[in-house]
């Protein structure tokens, strides 16, 4: 029984990185609340407590990895869509130096904040074993759900998600 | 040249030398082929050092073994000094370099080996000369990325339902790899090897460091002693297999094994990882039954072609005198600046290159 799921499983994890639907969110099940501190291209700092009353999407990604180029796009556009509400998008590229992500950002005409773990630090500490990895983080700074793959950022489950986290603080 | 060391055989006196010469349980080996001698030669150069700079690059297997004994290692860092250490816990060799701030970091290391062709007659009742169980204790016992309880548990146990020796047992353990993962083109290097996160994320695509790293973990959840053989792909395959060999230039030809241990064989030789790379590349790719890929199927459960040269058995690698945490597995030439450690697989900052040289 166990066998079947895991290759129903395998089926689906295989898809996650063709098609943008298949990787879903799970509920996160690791400790309550990760820290997130790290510099951005600018030479400033970026800090995950500074954004508390947000709900944060927490992306790794690096240039070398395919999926997460692609899924990039979706970023930026669920960024646009909920502009002026209590939401911010973290990118947090993994392993890689300053001037091959600025290129990258440049050449790309990719527009997210960027946090740098050059030194794989931050990516230990969120345990992210692939690429790429994103978690979302509710207003209070807690951890809620993650997904290993690729997906569409900006489709109306996530954003309907995102959005019922954004109200979930608003009325506590 | 004054800096210039040269060890003639592993464990030779020399300074800053400590790798043991640890006699080992050979297998039966049927297949066992003729000796061939091999030069690999490995030289890295930093690009953008920044205070003071380390290199550190594997040595070939510190152990004899049934399949490959090491001649020799011959390094040399101009400007800086330079070493070859042994990792505590597996033995692993790593030479080591380090130059001071405003020298132009070049290290050249060259590693002289035999090897032949392994194979084990699993039909037999085998006269192997046994390893002690102190010897065998580390192969069975988690590291930082493949724990052998929770999630990877659940999976072995369930994979060797009704199996009743340990070589069935490892048997399924292959055969289910190799049935339900596949190699990722798209996975960086060799993979990670992150068998924790692979498992519980269900995430069965990767690459050597993945596939044959699962192979380990979910032996050793049942207790089988099981080891990851990292190296490199030194020469062409005799066999046929276009996408199992690499000859000349073999700087991106790094290939993890792996091993299983059983009382009477010894040391068991699988690699599943390259029967999914036998599916994904050969002849621009083949069906999972196609002959030579079932050929491959067969014969990468208990033997290896070494056209390949065993690195270590190391996990959870503290190099000498680095500044940042241990290394998962070394395989890949490491460095680190001022700035940190330096991604291998960059060129722009770290650039190296190896080479494979039949000699006898």
């Amino acid at each position: 029984m166990i066998a079947a799921r895991f290759i129903l499983a395998a089926v689906l994890a295989t898809a996650a990185v063709v098609s943008a639907e298949e990787a879903q969110l799970k509920p996160w099940r690791g400790k309550a609340t990760l820290e997130l501190a790290g510099p951005n291209l600018q030479g400033g700092k970026v800090d995950l407590r500074d954004l508390r009353g947000r709900v944060v999407i927490v992306n790794f990604w690096a240039t070398w990895c395919e999926p997460c180029r692609e899924e990039m796009p979706s970023l930026e556009r669920l960024r646009a869509k909920l502009a002026g509400k209590p939401f911010e998008v973290l990118a947090v590229n993994y392993g890689e130096s300053r001037e091959k992500v600025a290129g990258f950002l440049q050449r790309e005409f990719v527009d997210l904040p960027i946090v740098l773990d050059t030194q794989k630090d931050l990516g230990r500490s969120w345990d992210v074993g692939g690429l790429p990895m994103t978690f979302v983080v509710d207003a209070r700074g807690r951890v809620r759900y993650s997904v290993f793959g690729m997906r569409d950022w900006s489709d109306a489950k996530v954003q309907g998600l995102v959005e019922r986290l954004m109200a979930e603080a608003a009325s506590a | 040249m004054n800096r210039r060391k040269f060890l003639q055989m592993a464990g030779a006196a020399s300074a800053g030398v400590a790798i043991p010469a640890v006699p080992s349980a050979f297998a039966m080996t049927p297949d066992a082929g003729k000796w061939r001698t091999f030069e690999v030669t490995t030289q890295v150069e930093i690009l953008k050092p920044s205070g003071v700079t380390r290199v550190w690059v594997p040595a070939p297997l510190a152990q004899d073994t049934a399949y490959q004994k090491t001649l020799g290692n011959k390094f040399e860092a101009v400007g800086g000094t330079s070493g070859i250490a042994s990792e505590p816990r597996y033995g692993g060799g790593i030479v080591w370099a380090e130059w001071p701030s405003g020298v132009t970091p070049i290290l050249t290391h060259v590693g002289r080996f035999s090897t032949r062709d392994i194979g084990v007659d699993m039909s037999a009742i085998g006269d192997a000369k046994p390893e002690s169980r102190e010897a065998l204790a580390k192969f069975v016992q988690p590291t930082d990325y493949m724990p052998t309880d929770g999630a990877v548990k659940e999976l072995s146990d369930d994979i060797v339902k009704g199996q009743r020796n340990d070589l069935n047992r490892a048997r399924a353990i292959y055969d289910w790899i190799v049935d339900n993962t596949y190699r990722d083109p798209k996975t960086r290097g060799c993979g990670v090897g992150n068998i924790k996160f692979m498992v519980e994320n269900q995430a069965w695509g990767g690459k050597c460091a993945d596939l044959n790293a699962l192979f380990v973990a979910l032996a050793r959840a049942q207790g089988i002693p099981a080891r990851d053989v990292y190296g490199i792909r030194v020469a062409d395959s005799a066999l046929g297999y276009k996408s199992l060999g690499k000859s000349g230039d073999i700087t991106r030809a790094q290939h993890c094994r792996a091993e299983f241990y059983l009382d009477g064989l010894g040391w068991i030789p699988v690699d599943p990882a390259d029967v999914r790379k036998v599916i994904l590349e050969e002849s621009g790719g083949k069906a999972p039954d196609d002959p030579m890929v079932l050929a491959a199927r067969k014969r990468l459960f208990g033997s290896w072609e070494m056209n390949w040269l065993a690195y270590n058995f190391s996990h959870d690698i503290t190099l000498p005198n680095s500044i940042r945490g241990p290394l998962a597995f070394l395989m890949y030439p490491q460095s680190e600046t001022a700035e940190g450690r330096l991604d291998p697989l960059d060129p722009d900052n770290f650039k190296y290159a190896i080479s494979s040289r039949e000699v006898a």
